[in-house]
């Protein structure tokens, strides 16, 4: 780290598709070590806060800081160069291809090519299920498995912040605790990340830190502890 | 009052997944009800068995006192139902004008040409798209393609409107507008049914607000019961007892 600021910076973000502005002035900032919610209603803006990070949607404006350094013209490919690592909504695996071979490619950056033996071994032992599908194609494992994959697939990248989008939406309960308290585990181990989640309840009950995005701007925050018992959070969701 | 929707027990599967279970709810003349629910509720399905575009696999549906189950959509439109979508797709090489007599002729009142001018001028007044009148669909911004998609429903003359998300991707004060106009459209005696994201302002603007979730009605009341409603609560922010065995780091 360089010095004790945060990790990832983001201030004043406006974006959008087309002439639909979506974010209308985000600012977040996220401390090493820490496990960050990013929570709010469908359509508040979360996912496309997330593609602007990455690049994947070109910021209209604002800041965004990857260490003190601006990273708003880096591409996305050389994100996870930095640690920067992304695990999309949707799971995005290369379903033809087997669960290894999606590990595999999610070590394309420097850092993690030489990782990539001690990286597998890891992952797996995350996610023993992993271990058993290993040669399958990824189109034939379930929701769950494959958004295990998605996990361990960024993983695999050697991330230093890895942003989660929706892990649960359409697993089953059992899955997405199982999700969880992989989550978890790499919270301890000391990850820094930062996850986007419909259940809220869920998010607030592992996170440290959680930010509330409401139609496109960032409306509260706080420790995860506090939001838990906050009206205002309920408010952001059901408007009364 | 009397109900000029009366949606009875309406269920539709597609494949395995139950998209609308057992749905009830009335809308009153000049009421405004807002129907609500996470993303996959059912809502704009139920709006597709509403309108006929799809066939209920069971249950009735009552217009004005009629059953009109199964009807397709534009034997409702001549019969004064009209709806808004939430992927607005206007003529583009029609103007703006011509658009909102397309509306007026195949509605109710199927209106010749020069009638359909005229009521598509009164009805661009209402929705303030009047000084656009002659431009290219084509060229309107977002807003006002979502006033222009209000004012197609409205040029049939309807009794009943169905708005789908008219207020998504609209900024605050584009969202203020769109509401005082919704408001102005109840005056004119027009029932209301509308699906929104931006959640303060349905709330807001509500008479009654009928939530679901999975495809089922999980509550039904003023704005506020509903938005105190524990399992409205839990489809929201997610089930309790699911977070319960996580734990915050040691």
């Amino acid at each position: 780290m360089t010095g004790n600021g945060p990790m990832l910076e983001v201030r004043d973000l406006t974006s959008g598709y087309g002439d639909v502005q979506i974010l209308w002035g985000v600012s977040l900032a996220l401390q090493p070590g820490r496990l960050t919610s990013l929570i709010g209603s469908n359509g508040a803006g979360k996912t496309t806060l997330l593609r602007s990070i990455m690049g994947l949607l070109k910021p209209w404006a604002g800041a965004v800081e990857w260490e003190g350094r601006d990273v708003r013209r880096l591409a996305p490919h050389s994100k996870p160069d930095l640690g920067l690592v992304l695990v999309p909504e949707g799971r995005q695996l290369f379903t033809d291809m087997t669960v290894l071979e999606n590990l595999v490619l999610g070590a394309s950056n420097a850092r993690a090519r030489p990782q990539v033996a001690r990286n597998i071994e890891r992952v797996m032992e995350l996610f023993p299920r992993l271990k058993e599908r290993r040669s399958q194609r990824a189109a034939t494992l379930s929701g769950g498995e494959q958004q295990m994959v998605a996990v361990a697939r960024g993983l695999m990248a050697e991330p230093r912040l890895l942003m989660l989008d929706e892990l649960s939406l359409g697993l089953s309960p059992l899955l997405t605790i199982n999700l969880f308290e992989a989550l978890q585990k790499l919270r301890d181990e000391g990850l820094t990340m930062l996850l986007v989640e419909q259940n809220v309840r869920l998010a607030l009950a592992v996170s440290d830190y959680a930010y509330v995005l409401s139609e496109g701007r960032t409306v509260l925050a706080g420790p995860a502890e506090e939001l838990e018992h906050n009206a205002e959070v309920q408010r952001a969701y059901i408007g009364l | 009052m009397t109900a000029v929707l009366e949606v009875k027990e309406v269920s539709k599967r597609f494949g395995g997944l139950q998209a609308v279970a057992q749905v009830s709810f009335e809308a009153a003349e000049g009421e405004i009800v807002g129907l609500i629910g996470p993303n996959g509720a059912g809502k704009t399905t139920l709006f597709n068995l509403i309108d006929g575009v799809y066939k209920p696999d069971s249950g009735r549906i009552f217009f004005r006192g009629r059953d009109v189950t199964g009807q397709p959509p534009y034997v409702l439109a001549r019969l004064g139902m009209g709806r808004t979508h939430q992927v607005v797709r206007p003529l583009n090489e029609l103007s703006v004008r011509e658009n909102v007599m397309v509306g007026a002729c195949f509605g109710r009142r199927n209106l010749d040409l020069r009638r359909a001018a005229a009521r598509a001028d009164e009805v661009l007044n209402l929705v303030g798209l009047a000084s656009r009148a002659d431009q290219l669909a084509s060229v309107l911004n977002v807003a006002q393609k979502k006033r222009l998609e209000l004012a197609r429903a409205l040029a049939s003359d309807p009794d009943l409107l169905l708005l789908d998300e008219v207020l998504a991707g609209l900024n605050p004060a584009e969202i203020t507008a769109m509401l005082d106009t919704i408001r102005q459209v109840r005056q004119s005696g027009v029932t209301i049914v509308i699906i929104e994201h931006v959640m303060h302002a349905l709330m807001n603007i509500s008479d009654r607000v009928v939530a679901l979730d999975y495809g089922k009605q999980i509550a039904a009341g003023t704005p506020a019961e509903v938005a105190h409603d524990a399992q409205v609560i839990e489809a929201y922010l997610g089930d309790p007892q699911l977070a319960a065995g996580l734990g915050r780091r040691a």
